[in-house]
């Protein structure tokens, strides 16, 4: 979270799917404190709780690059930081204020009040 | 923002616990391409021709040879693009990405592109080579000559002489006799009866006995 919290978290607010303006709100990334994972906290812009979205390093899947990715040296196995800024900038955020609102579903992953957002503003420690 | 968005985002975050399954199900995967392969250098063993190719006129052996080879050749990497285009890349193991809902949704769209081409070229390079591997069985079977029977050697005062018994009768013995180039048409020889000390019974003119 960056800056001084304005509005305190309103706990009442009920869980709504809904998209909303995250203009006013600034997000940082920084390491995760294991290394694996890039944390990008703020305040969730409708309920204005601390919310704290964790992105793992990993595998997707199974890929079919090979030889050729290797050969025009697009191949790599360490992403750069240029690349997890875009990827992060690119990103729908989800509240995960960690506070169960009202009617928050049983089996929701993002727990929270729902709302999702599009960064306007995020800044990345380590990041060029 | 749709529901999408938020279903990528939910299954990015729930990788995470499935990422070691994940990679046992590619390495089973592998390990069973790696048993198919096996298995089809055995099946090319088996199909090399009637007999043996050794047997093939010249031109009809290398043919035959370079029609298996570019079989085995192609179904090999038809074998292994099928087995990439369904368990993926073992190189890739080693690739981390920042898996966020956004990056899994443009990688599974990049997937599906790549899985669909190396499926495409699985089944050309395996339907090409299951059809040179019948051109090459093909070749061997029609090319083949069948076994000589009747083969005998004969014992004159002036050498042996061995082929294939025509007759034997009053009128002495008559010898069908491959020359010894390659494509040459075969002799008949008449040996008079009494010219003849001993007839045996062989099962190859290659070599004396």
């Amino acid at each position: 979270m960056t800056g001084a919290r304005t509005v305190s978290h309103d706990f009442e607010i009920v869980y709504a799917e809904q998209d909303v303006d995250a203009a006013t709100v600034s997000f940082t990334g920084r390491a995760s404190a294991d290394g694996l994972g890039v944390v990008v906290t703020g305040d969730c812009p409708r309920c204005h709780g601390s919310t704290a979205s964790e992105y793992r390093y990993g595998l997707p899947g199974t890929g079919t690059k090979g030889l050729w990715s290797k050969l025009t040296g697009t191949a790599r196995t360490e992403p750069d930081p240029g690349s997890v800024t875009e990827t992060l900038r690119q990103e729908t955020y989800f509240c995960e204020c960690g506070h169960p609102h009202p009617q928050l579903p049983g089996n929701a992953v993002f727990v929270g009040c729902g709302a999702s957002w599009q960064v306007r503003s995020l800044i990345v420690e380590g990041a060029p | 923002m749709n529901g999408r968005d938020r279903r990528w985002a939910e299954l990015a975050r729930e990788l995470e616990f499935s990422e070691l399954p994940e990679l046992r199900q590619r390495a089973e995967g592998w390990r069973a391409g790696l048993t198919g392969l096996s298995t089809l250098l055995a099946v090319l063993v088996v199909l090399k021709g009637r007999d043996d190719l050794a047997g093939l006129p010249t031109a009809a052996r290398n043919t035959a040879m370079g029609l298996i080879a570019g079989a085995f050749v192609l179904l090999v990497i038809g074998s292994v693009l099928a087995t990439r285009a369904a368990h993926g890349s073992p190189r890739d193991s080693d690739k981390q990405m920042l898996i966020t809902g956004h990056a899994l949704r443009q990688w599974t769209e990049k997937e599906v592109k790549g899985v669909s081409r190396t499926l495409r070229r699985a089944a050309l390079c395996c339907l090409l080579g299951v059809l040179l591997a019948g051109g090459g069985v093909g070749v061997a079977w029609s090319t083949t000559e069948k076994a000589k029977d009747h083969l005998v050697r004969v014992g004159t005062p002036t050498g042996e002489l061995c082929g294939e018994l025509v007759r034997a009768g009053r009128g002495g013995y008559v010898v069908k006799v491959e020359e010894g180039g390659e494509g040459d048409a075969p002799r008949q020889v008449t040996l008079p009866a009494r010219d003849v000390d001993s007839v045996a019974p062989v099962a190859s003119c290659d070599a004396p006995g």
